[in-house]
């Protein structure tokens, strides 16, 4: 019964993919791009891997459609002739057959050689019991490899900058003087925003002990402020303002200041004192939940006030 | 789970999010395909290590988390670059950027830069 439902799943993302990449409108790829991400995220859930279909779900579907919906809509205000598509060259005929070799090549490889060394999983399981927390994924990501985690937001917060550094200059879509408040969109953003708000704290929270986590709590609370924004509810805030470069700022700070004292005054760097490691975890998580809010959400830093452009869109 | 057809699942991701990379000729898809193209790479290393512990191990979940979060930075930067370079007044793809300068004598492409900086109202 589980090989049909699987084998429904992926020729699902097979079929959306194909209608994805070949699509000739931009914003029915967008949309096919955020059924991919959903499909994806019940991929992740029958591999058994629930935090990667939360964040499947809250990055690769939400921000990263949401992100995508912006594009467009700014290309359409901007530079519209951009959204008129040219034809494809036909003379490219050997790109399928060339993708077609790589997908079997890695067909090969990933069902035929079987993995050199052992699986680190027994071994995670067998040593949790060391660290504060008691989801692996989660002892993995702050505490056995807790310098990529650093890493990682220290990526995401160089990526914003270098987004400033991009649109540094451009002119602001100047927001609408009174944003409109339709009585269906003001019910609907008064229901989702606080739910939104309660499930990233939720999240945050729960990621000690079972799937959940900064990353996607923040993209979460991030899907909560686009939308606050996209409806009119919020003004957009300016990234030269200092609360939001600190906002986007705070975990990168926090993370390396908790690895810099943890290196100086601790045994070693990111190994938290015994007593107190699970608040260590929960402080820095909270605060990485906030600043990833911030920082993705500051993406959106031009999304006009009033009705989003969706509905045009479509 | 049957890890052998997410697998080839995987693979296919990487074939089809290659193709569109290499073979779409406008931004918005190149950008879409390279994170399909990504989808691929995860699932295929989270589903090999798979074969032989039986479940999803917790370092390649881990490694993909991080990997999803890097792809979404990367993708906004990307998407903010192809917003830019619109608003210069480049042409959409390389192919044309070749072909207009001849046919229209008005200069098209990077000299429409000198607008400072700020795309156009």
């Amino acid at each position: 019964m589980t090989v049909v439902f699987d084998a429904v799943l992926v020729l699902l993302v097979l079929a959306v993919t194909l209608r994805m990449l070949t699509s000739r409108e931009p914003f029915e790829a967008v949309v096919l791009f955020v059924a991919f991400g959903l499909a994806m995220a019940l991929v992740w859930v029958r591999a058994g891997a629930v935090d990667v279909a939360l964040a499947e779900i809250a990055l690769g579907a939400g921000v990263t459609g949401a992100l995508l919906v912006n594009t467009v809509r700014r290309l359409r205000a901007k530079a519209p002739e951009w959204l008129e598509l040219p034809e494809p060259s036909v003379a490219r005929a050997a790109v399928p057959v060339a993708c077609g070799a790589l997908a079997a090549a890695a067909a090969f490889a990933a069902t035929r050689f079987a993995p050199a060394a052992e699986p680190l999983g027994p071994r995670i399981a067998a040593r949790v019991a060391e660290t504060p927390v008691s989801h692996p994924v989660t002892a993995v990501l702050l505490d056995f490899r807790a310098y990529d985690t650093l890493l990682e937001i220290a990526v995401l917060f160089g990526g914003l900058v270098s987004v400033w550094a991009v649109e540094r200059g451009r002119a602001a879509v100047p927001p609408p003087a009174t944003p409109a408040r339709e009585p269906v969109l003001a019910a609907l953003v008064g229901w989702i925003v606080p739910l939104a708000v309660i499930a990233a704290v939720y999240l945050t929270w729960m990621g000690s002990h079972g799937p959940g986590g900064a990353f996607q709590a923040g993209a979460l609370l991030a899907g909560a402020g686009v939308l606050l924004l996209a409806a009119g509810f919020a003004q957009p805030y300016r990234s030269d303002s200092a609360a939001m470069r600190l906002f986007a700022a705070a975990g990168l700070l926090t993370f390396a200041g908790a690895a810099l004292y943890t290196a100086v005054a601790g045994d070693a760097m990111l190994r938290y004192p015994a007593a107190a490691g699970y608040w260590w975890i929960l402080g820095i998580e909270a605060v990485l939940t906030v600043s990833i809010a911030a920082i993705l959400a500051e993406q959106f830093a031009d999304v006009p006030a009033g009705p989003s452009s969706a509905g045009e869109d479509a | 789970m049957n890890a052998t057809l997410f697998q080839l699942l995987g693979a296919a991701l990487v074939g089809a999010g290659f193709g569109a990379f290499v073979g779409r000729r406008h931004l918005l898809w190149r950008i879409i395909g390279v994170n399909v193209l990504g989808s691929g790479v995860f699932l295929l290393l989270l589903t090999v290590p798979a074969r032989v512990g039986g479940t999803a191990d917790a370092v390649p979940q881990a490694m993909v988390l991080t990997g999803i979060v890097v792809t979404v930075a990367a993708t906004a930067l990307a998407l903010a670059l192809s917003v830019r370079l619109a608003a210069t007044g480049a042409p959409v793809d390389d192919d044309a950027q070749e072909a207009v300068p001849s046919a229209a004598a008005k200069p098209a492409g990077p000299p429409a830069r000198s607008r400072p900086g700020g795309g156009p109202a």
